[in-house]
């Protein structure tokens, strides 16, 4: 009798233990099929190459990719590019800029493959002091974000091509989602267009007068804000359009942010 | 035969983790770039005045030696000066009043053109005391209106003249 029933659970692990072979084996291919990627071919007559789809997603200043169109596959992290090379910032060593006036500044994002994609760009702005040798030194909150002013025209951000996701916004940093999906190739709406550092940063805080041994009165102004430095980062993502409210939820963590009729919407 | 059948549950509970860990780990499709950049701002102007005195005159010129864009105006003030007219008349200097003042914003490094200050000395032979040419200038640092024309905002001491002239920095940034 006690034989039996061990035959009879044996059979029934068996056959559990390759319905679960059999489940596995169907989750790797339904894992294959949503990251496109195919297996290899190969024979002695005829070897077919290891093919994947992947995104590429290019972050554009002033219609340059900043970062060198570097052709990397998903997953692999990037160089840093340099922003702002026209006011003399390269390689971390900054360059300077003068308060109240306009700068063509103008962010955006490039499809540098052949499926369309949606894409958020997260735009950080702070205050940094600098260090001797002329490179960013310590983040300071002696200075406002506020005062660093990337717009698009009068509008605080393109409306019209992009959402921002409220949020999770704070004064240093936003987060905007591209309206409409990049096609292929395709560049997205300028995120903005241009960059001023408010004037107000030119108040004078004292004035200091020394008299010279030559007779000479010299009348010194004393800026309070002289010296420190702005940043501007930026983090352009990209992600697949099929299957976009789940990538959305599962790559970028968020559940208020909805792709409908190819749409990105903030909720 | 119990513990077969707790052995076989464990099994089962297994492979159902890792059915579901499998399903979890589905891979989207994703990509990024970076980027970052920034610029000091320096707002210190610092001008030095220039002055070669040859017989009864003085030619004068303002260099910035700060760091940042300034405007400047100068004046000489005492007894029988005398403006070189050709110094500055269609040049680069108007004069408003006692003040002549720089028709460019004077960029980091930049020096002005001359302007020269003469004395009457007919006059000053015939005067019969002592006297002083006081030469002033004052530089104040350019502040943008942040428009596209990037015009130069009038501080309160400049004229009205001066600031109709619609003077501008060249267009920077971009392309």
């Amino acid at each position: 009798m006690e034989k039996n029933t061990k035959k009879k659970f044996t059979k029934k692990a068996i056959a559990v233990l390759i319905a679960a072979l059999v489940l596995i084996a169907a989750g790797a291919v339904g894992a294959f099929a949503v990251t496109g990627a195919s297996p290899s071919i190969k024979s002695d007559d005829y070897t077919a190459e290891f093919y994947m789809d992947h995104l590429q997603v290019h972050l554009l200043e002033n219609g340059k990719d900043v970062c060198g169109g570097q052709n990397t596959l998903d997953g692999e992290s990037k160089i840093k590019g340099d922003f702002v090379q026209y006011l003399g910032y390269k390689d971390g060593v900054l360059g300077s800029v003068e308060p109240g006036m306009l700068y063509k500044e103008t962010l955006a994002a490039r499809n540098g493959q052949d499926i369309p994609i949606y894409v958020r760009m997260t735009v950080r702005k702070y205050w940094v002091e600098v260090n001797e040798d002329g490179t960013a030194g310590d983040k300071t909150t002696v200075l406002a974000p506020k005062y660093i002013h990337l717009t698009y025209g009068n509008e605080d951000y393109n409306k019209d091509e992009w959402t921002l996701d409220k949020s999770v916004s704070t004064e240093e940093s936003k987060t905007y989602y591209c309206k409409k999906a990049i096609e292929p190739n395709g560049d997205s709406a300028e995120l903005f267009d241009q960059l001023i550092i408010d004037n107000k940063l030119t108040e004078r805080s004292e004035d200091e007068v020394t008299e010279g041994d030559n007779g000479v009165t010299t009348i010194k102004y004393v800026y309070k804000y002289d010296g420190y430095a702005f940043m501007i980062e930026a983090d352009v993502q990209a992600i697949q359009t099929h299957n976009a409210n789940e990538a959305i939820e599962s790559q970028w963590g968020v559940k208020n942010v909805k792709a409908e009729n190819g749409t990105l919407t903030v909720k | 035969m119990r513990k077969k059948s707790k052995k076989l549950i464990v099994i089962c509970a297994v492979l159902i983790a890792l059915v579901a860990s499998t399903t979890a780990a589905y891979a989207y499709f994703t990509d990024y770039e970076q980027a970052l950049g920034g610029a000091q701002i320096k707002l210190e102007g610092q001008t030095e005045i220039h002055e070669e005195a040859d017989d009864a005159q003085k030619t004068l010129s303002i260099e910035n030696t700060g760091k940042t864009d300034v405007i400047v105006r100068v004046a000489a003030f005492g007894d029988f000066i005398d403006w070189d007219n050709s110094t500055w008349e269609e040049g680069d200097w108007m004069r408003e009043g006692d003040w002549f003042y720089y028709k460019r914003i004077l960029k980091p490094g930049e020096k002005t053109s001359n302007i020269v200050v003469k004395i009457d000395v007919e006059a000053a032979k015939k005067a019969e005391h002592d006297f002083d040419i006081v030469v002033v200038h004052e530089s104040q640092r350019v502040s943008y209106d942040g428009t596209a024309e990037n015009k130069v905002v009038k501080p309160d001491k400049w004229p009205n003249s001066w600031y109709d002239l619609g003077i501008a920095a060249e267009s920077e940034g971009g392309e």
